[in-house]
């Protein structure tokens, strides 16, 4: 174990610095700079070049990605190039929003798609061929017309829930919670439908299996063979499913969040890269790559829980 | 046992959240005076510091932060605000005096007065934000606490309006903020009925406003707080409008009718013109634009009636001159649909099989922008002018200034003609990247900037008038600014050129 996380971070550091430097040479190369966006059409020849003298961007782009990654690995990511505003207390007020909306999508998937899966693989019949069917449909639906659906339905119609916007936990649960609910339905439908359809052919596949035809021969109950025999060991491949659609949820957030207005690392992305603010870029993506470093490392960690195997290997 | 006790937990919750959806705060749809007035924005401000910041629709959140030395009205004149006495001094426009009402203090207690107004606008013409050449300012010299003489470098007869919160060259801040400028990045420091609570504020997402202990008219506290949410999403300014989220907001032609239709109040009125600027007119990249009767051929070739009411419906109208604060009405129709008198003007000029050019479209400055620039295209294919239309996102100025579009579709407001010049016309203008020289249009700026009342307007309404002739403009159509409201919502000013959220009020 400790090998695997030595293993991990030394990983981690090269992933790290080729985003970063991947992400800071595309932006750098986006036609346009801050300082263009901060004038707009108003700014006089003299004003721009001033301008970018004064934000730095003048320099050539080795050494203002140096003058940043020097600064980064103190963890100082410095301040927005168009707002001046500090780029870390920036993350650190959206992170907890995208953490709560990747969060509640991430248990929708497991324990709807979970449960979907071995309902659909367990029960034979015209409901489990219904859910399979319903998979599919799901799967093709495209994320933002779902949003705006059930915006419609839930906040128009029936005005249950906010229709944009997000509530700090701190300030309501409640609020917090109804704020929540929509975009986060909205986000984990798709990954129900992944979890869904993994988790039907991996217990298909263990039910088929010659331990388990065994383990019924000698008596052992329906629910325990389901739950404790099969679902563990199709447990695996929906391990993996659920770690690779944990990743697409932040892609997926980016989406959500601009739909349903919420603040958090994905609207903070989409408004920076249009601003060419290369700070708040990179941190968002140094955190975007850190999660992505962090959920393959729980992934791991699942696969050595679930299979002893590989725990001693 | 476990399971119906999951089961009963899960109903409780379900019931829970639906309780409280519907009992939740104000919906905005009663009468009564809510607590909070809450704003959508389709785009917020690029920071808090008004010298860095550009104007629009984050000027309605201004104005309840940072009142100006001037407040610019409906018909574009700009009188007094926190100014008791102002005007210019002997002939040419280059000093302007102005003395300063007493008794008021900026958010953060300290007194506005002579010295900070001056620490503000040196402040404002260094600071490298989009507006800071509008006032080129050669020494400002205080007399006594509350009377300041700004002595210009160049003349200006629009000082009052520059001052007002247009180009929030006005919206004056404390000047221990100026003294510190990333504390104005913060939060605000204006003279304002409210200030910016950025303990409940997400930059780019949500403001939230309380009120201002250190303002002068507690009358004009009608809130208790102010929620501004910003809205990238026309759609989803529009759902939340329907679900009842919004008080006020703005909208665009794409769902302003969806709007309307669901309940909304909506309001709107021209405040920009929908044009493809011929950057190119003294014909660099196409020779063909360096001759004014192709210019207009171009002009004559769009059926702007046909155009407008596809893209925008009631929401703005046709016209051939770009909107500026002198234009003459009597010229939005110069330019009649006219193919005909459009191949003629080119034949006439030697281009009878037409030429060809390159066009940046800056579709995304709006919604619209995209598919107008498709039909205006079509429209000049059909007297033969192939145009090649590039689609610009955040690249737009970058294209726009780099020499290599003849023209750029896009929506510039309605700006005051002075301001026009030095935008897109003065040799070192902005948006000039050939260094086009128009001597006529240079003589009228340098006649009509050191005149001033009714003899001024008459050389700026001739500078609009002589830009129109010269066809230096394809404009299209009038391009509105549209608003959605809560019905008890009054205050709201048709006609200005921003809402004046200071100005709102509640009528049950």
């Amino acid at each position: 174990m400790v090998s695997m996380v030595i293993r991990r971070v030394f990983t981690a550091v090269p992933l790290l610095l080729l985003v970063s430097s991947l992400s800071f040479v595309l932006l750098s190369l986006t036609p346009g700079d801050a300082a263009r966006q901060i004038l707009g059409t108003r700014g006089t020849p003299e004003q721009y070049e001033a301008l970018r003298q004064q934000l730095g961007l003048d320099q050539p782009v080795y050494e203002q990605f140096w003058h940043w990654l020097s600064r980064a690995v103190t963890g100082d990511f410095g301040t927005s190039i168009i707002n001046g505003t500090s780029v870390a207390g920036e993350i650190w007020a959206r992170l907890p929003v995208t953490l709560s909306l990747i969060s509640g999508a991430i248990l929708v998937s497991v324990v709807v798609g979970v449960a979907g899966g071995v309902f659909s693989a367990v029960k034979d019949g015209w409901l489990a061929r219904a859910i399979d069917a319903l998979v599919l449909v799901v799967w093709a639906l495209p994320v933002f017309w779902v949003g705006s659906m059930l915006v419609v339905v839930f906040a128009i119609k029936l005005e249950w829930l906010p229709a944009v916007g997000y509530v700090p936990l701190s300030e309501s649960p409640t609020a917090w919670a109804r704020s929540l609910a929509l975009p986060v339905f909205a986000l984990s439908l798709g990954s129900v439908a992944a979890v869904v359809k993994q988790t039907r052919e991996a217990m298909l596949d263990v039910l088929g299996s010659d331990y388990i035809r065994m383990a019924a021969a000698n008596g052992i109950p329906p629910r325990s063979l389901i739950f404790r025999h099969a679902l563990k060991n199709a447990a695996i491949p929906v391990v993996t499913v659920v770690g690779l659609q944990t990743i697409g949820l932040f892609g997926g957030a980016v989406l959500i969040e601009n739909l349903f207005a919420v603040p958090g690392l994905g609207s903070l992305l989409v408004t920076s890269a249009l601003s060419n603010d290369i700070p708040a870029v990179q941190a968002v993506a140094v955190v975007f790559t850190l999660v992505v470093i962090i959920v393959n490392f729980a992934v791991d960690i699942a696969y050595g829980l679930l299979n002893p195997k590989l725990r001693s290997s | 046992m476990f399971r119906k006790k999951l089961i009963a937990s899960l109903a409780a919750a379900v019931m829970a959240l639906g309780i409280a959806g519907c009992g939740g705060g104000s919906d905005g749809k009663g009468g009564a005076k809510p607590d909070v007035l809450r704003i959508g924005l389709g785009v917020g401000p690029v920071t808090l510091d008004p010298a860095k910041d550009a104007a629009g629709l984050p000027n309605v959140m201004r104005s309840l932060t940072n009142e100006a030395l001037f407040h610019l009205n409906a018909d574009k004149s700009a009188s007094p605000a926190l100014v008791s006495d102002s005007g210019y001094v002997g002939k040419g426009n280059t000093t302007f005096e102005l003395t300063l009402k007493k008794g008021i203090r900026f958010t953060d207690g300290e007194p506005l007065n002579a010295a900070a107004v001056k620490t503000w606008l040196l402040y404002f013409a260094k600071a490298g934000g989009p507006f800071a050449s509008n006032l080129s300012i050669k020494s400002i010299e205080t007399q006594g606490d509350y009377k300041l003489t700004l002595h210009l470098a160049s003349p200006n007869p629009i000082v009052p309006v520059i001052l007002s919160q247009y180009g929030n060259g006005g919206a004056v801040s404390s000047p221990k903020a100026v003294a510190h400028p990333a504390d104005l990045a913060k939060t605000t420091y204006g003279v304002g009925p409210y200030v910016i609570d950025s303990s409940q504020t997400v930059a780019g997402d949500h403001y939230t406003l309380v009120p201002s202990k250190y303002y002068y008219d507690k009358s004009a506290i009608r809130f208790k707080k102010v929620t501004v949410k910003v809205i990238s999403d026309k759609s989803a300014m529009l759902r939340a409008f329907q679900a009842g989220q919004l008080d006020f907001g703005s909208l665009d032609p794409t769902v302003a009718a969806a709007a309307a239709k669901s309940g909304v109040k909506v309001m709107h009125w021209a405040s920009g013109t929908v044009i493809v600027s011929l950057l190119d007119s003294k014909g660099s990249l196409a020779p063909a634009l360096g001759d004014v009767r192709v210019r207009q051929a171009l002009n004559y070739a769009v059926n702007r009636k046909a155009i407008a009411k596809a893209m925008v419906g009631e929401f703005g109208a046709p016209t051939s001159q770009l909107q500026m604060s002198d234009t003459d009405p009597a010229l939005n129709d110069r330019y009649p649909y006219d193919p005909q008198k459009a191949k003629t003007l080119l034949a006439e000029a030697g281009y009878k099989d037409g030429f060809s050019m390159k066009v940046v479209d800056g579709g995304t400055a709006s919604v619209i922008g995209d598919a107008t620039m498709q039909a205006v295209a079509k429209d000049w294919e059909a007297i033969g002018v192939k145009v090649q239309v590039k689609a610009a996102t955040t690249d737009f100025v970058a294209l726009a200034l780099s020499k290599k579009f003849s023209g750029i579709e896009w929506p510039p407001d309605a700006v005051p003609t002075w301001m026009g010049y030095s935008l897109f016309w003065g040799p070192k203008a902005s948006l000039n990247p050939f260094g086009v020289v128009n001597p006529e249009l240079d003589r009228l700026f340098e006649l009509g900037r050191s005149q001033s009342g009714d003899e001024a307007a008459e050389t700026f309404a001739k500078l609009s008038s002589t830009v129109t002739e010269q066809a230096l403009n394809v404009p299209i159509y009038t391009a509105d600014t549209i608003w959605g409201m809560n019905k008890h919502l009054t205050g709201i000013d048709k006609g200005t050129w921003m809402p004046f959220a200071a100005d709102f009020g509640w009528k049950s």
